[in-house]
């Protein structure tokens, strides 16, 4: 589904991706760790086409679509989904107008029509409902307001309603109390699939508790440095980033 | 200026009213103050940021009669009589159900001359447009609502046809609610033609105790236009006024707005969008002026600037000594759409009375990157997305306006505007 090679990213003139490579094939989850400033947030925002993050080499493919020609708009249109570990707030736009102007974005990208107001209020609600979500906190300003958990399980509601085929998440699990943890990890197995894949960016192995990863791979230097199952973010919690990655 | 002095000459003695002797005395000492002070400079304070070079270069020439041919004119769907002004002068024939309470002044002016009087002598003429528009007001809306009456929803249309070069249309407009009376007044000057013109509009409105007015106004001038407005507010005790300017036209354009508040529990509300683009220039001033105390004031003003033009609003509160508990706030807030825009803010306060909630806030910026990331990670296109952050920016204080009609037409009014530039 995701395919990148030996990518270069350079932030302010630093690189800090230095010849990443990871393949990620449909049905499957991946979980990025790493430590502080290994780049993990970096590979997020270079992959969904963010300003000021330079790719100097390499290549991303996703479902075999060249992804570093496009504008983010357009790679969301072709199905990637970035999580932000701190979801922006914006006043004055509400959650409901937010979602159905992206969602009828993504339609017109792909040459579709809008979608009925009807179908689009029996989604969110359906949806609103399995993520523990008030539909009255969705009629009012994105993220504006909302606690750390909500603003979270705001991201799982979007990302319900997008239907990507691939998702990274960037430290979704950051900062949620036990329960709130529950509700993301719910949002993101419902996600689970044939034709989607998952990359989690995580610091913790806490997430990986609820949403077990098909491989764990971590990331240190600006390089993937080590690959393994899900037994590889046990073994990081327990000895360490510093004996693994080294 | 002195094509101005020969115009008021040449105009004066056909103007309505004309044989009205109080009248015309003071279009008389109007013109003589006119003459003696001519257009203000930048060094005068009130028009630091404003723009009257248009109106010195070029003579814009004011006629007694005008009779330009006009299609269908753009009337809001809403109730209650609507007054059309073309070229400065009252259209019959474009207006319906205007003969209750509210009039034309051409008309007003031959029967109840002595009414209007109370109303003229005022201390409103302060600045050079004022003097010009009383030595030379040809027309306007006579709005005198009687105690305890509703005089519902009032619609103004006031159109220059642009089809003689450099004409300008002055119009005077006397509002005058009595106690615990209430309207609605919805107002539009707009443009069409090739041709610059000039209009200058001037408010005299009179608030007695417990009275209520909601006043919008959307000044879509053409934008070779000179567009200059000043309302003179007068509220008593309990009264409220509630106004919304949206100012998107004009090449250079001015709205002022003078409110003294004469008496306790009263509420004074004003609020504005401008919109610049090209190369205009957009001057909102306004001077509160709070004489008594428990009452309250609140100014909201947005404004959003792209390309070469330039936004300014100068907000002045004066609270006198004797007027403890006043609450007065003040907000501005401005967003620049590219570079090369410019918006200044001048909040003012001057205080006497030393028990009083006063604050004012002022901000300038650009739109914020990271929302419009976030929206472009969501599929959402670069222009859209600018569009949603510059809509949200605004319509806090649009969707103030209480009638539904006037707020859509507003809210439409802002995106045609934002279509217009992403």
């Amino acid at each position: 589904m995701l395919k990148i090679k030996d990518l270069h990213v350079t932030v302010e003139d630093k690189e800090i991706l230095k010849g990443l490579t990871l393949d990620i094939p449909a049905g499957e989850v991946h979980a990025i760790m790493g430590p502080n400033g290994a780049g993990k947030s970096t590979l997020g925002y270079a992959l969904s086409g963010r300003d000021g993050y330079e790719i100097t080499s390499g290549s991303v493919e996703l479902d075999g679509t060249d992804l570093l020609d496009l504008e983010p708009h357009e790679r969301a249109g072709e199905g990637l989904f970035l999580g932000l570990q701190y979801p922006v707030e914006i006043p004055g736009v509400s959650n409901m107008n937010f979602l159905r102007t992206a969602m009828n974005s993504i339609r017109k990208y792909r040459g579709q029509d809008d979608i009925p107001a009807g179908e689009f209020l029996k989604g969110i609600r359906a949806v609103a409902k399995d993520l523990d979500m008030d539909v009255e906190m969705l009629k009012r300003s994105v993220n504006v307001g909302f606690s750390g958990g909500e603003k979270k399980r705001n991201e799982m509601v979007q990302m319900a309603m997008l239907d990507p085929k691939m998702m990274i998440l960037d430290e979704t699990d950051s900062g949620l109390d036990i329960d709130a943890l529950k509700v993301v990890s719910k949002g993101i197995n419902a996600q689970r699939g044939a034709g989607k894949a998952t990359l989690l960016i995580t610091h913790y192995q806490r997430l990986l508790d609820y949403v077990k990863p098909d491989y764990v791979h971590v990331l240190a230097g600006g390089q993937i440095v080590k690959t393994g199952g899900a037994e590889l973010a046990l073994q990081l919690e327990k000895e360490g980033y510093a004996a693994i990655a080294a | 200026m002195h094509a101005y002095l020969d115009t008021i000459k040449d105009v004066q003695p056909a103007l309505p009213g004309a044989d009205v002797l109080w009248l015309a005395n003071l279009r008389q000492a109007a013109a003589a103050r006119f003459a003696a002070t001519g257009f203000p400079g930048r060094k005068d304070e009130a028009f630091k940021y404003a723009d009257l070079k248009p109106l010195e270069n070029t003579p814009f020439v004011a006629r007694a009669q005008a009779r330009e041919m006009v299609d269908e004119l753009p009337w809001l769907n809403l109730p209650g009589p609507r007054l059309a002004f073309v070229d400065g002068h009252f259209r019959a024939e474009l207006s319906t159900d205007y003969e209750s309470h509210a009039k034309p002044l051409s008309s007003a002016l031959k029967d109840e001359t002595a009414a209007l009087e109370p109303h003229f002598d005022s201390d409103s003429d302060v600045t050079a447009l004022a003097q010009l528009n009383l030595a030379l007001a040809s027309d306007g809306l006579v709005l005198r609502v009687p105690a305890g009456v509703d005089a519902g929803t009032v619609q103004i249309l006031t159109l220059s046809t642009g089809k003689t070069a450099n004409a300008a249309s002055h119009l005077r407009h006397v509002i005058h609610l009595g106690e615990g009376a209430r309207a609605s007044i919805v107002e539009r000057g707009l443009g069409a033609g090739e041709a610059a013109y000039w209009a200058n509009t001037v408010h005299e409105i009179e608030l007695e105790s417990g009275a209520g007015l909601d006043h919008c106004v959307w000044q879509s001038e053409r934008l070779d236009a000179v567009a200059t407005h000043l309302t003179h507010l007068r509220v008593d005790e309990r009264a409220a006024y509630r106004r919304f300017t949206l100012s998107t036209g004009g090449k250079s354009a001015r709205s002022e707005i003078r409110a003294t508040v004469d008496g306790a529990n009263a509420d004074v509300q004003l609020s504005g969008v401008q919109l610049g683009r090209d190369r205009q220039v957009l001057d909102t001033v306004t001077h509160l002026r709070h004489n008594i105390g428990h009452s309250t004031s609140n100014q909201t003003y947005r404004a959003v600037v792209d390309e070469r033009a330039r936004t300014a609003f100068s907000g002045k509160v004066y609270v006198a000594r004797d007027a403890q508990k006043t609450d007065a706030q003040q907000s501005s807030r401005n967003l620049l759409l590219a570079r090369t825009a410019e918006a200044d803010t001048k909040p003012e306060l001057e205080i006497y009375a030393d028990d009083v909630q006063c604050a004012h806030g002022a901000t300038v910026g650009e739109l914020d990157r990271k929302a419009l990331f976030y929206l472009a990670s969501r599929g959402v296109h670069p222009d859209a997305a600018r569009a949603i952050l510059v809509q949200a920016f605004v319509a806090d204080v649009i969707e103030e306006i209480a009638d539904d009609t006037v707020r859509e037409a507003f809210l439409g009014a802002t995106q045609d505007w934002l279509m217009a530039q992403l």
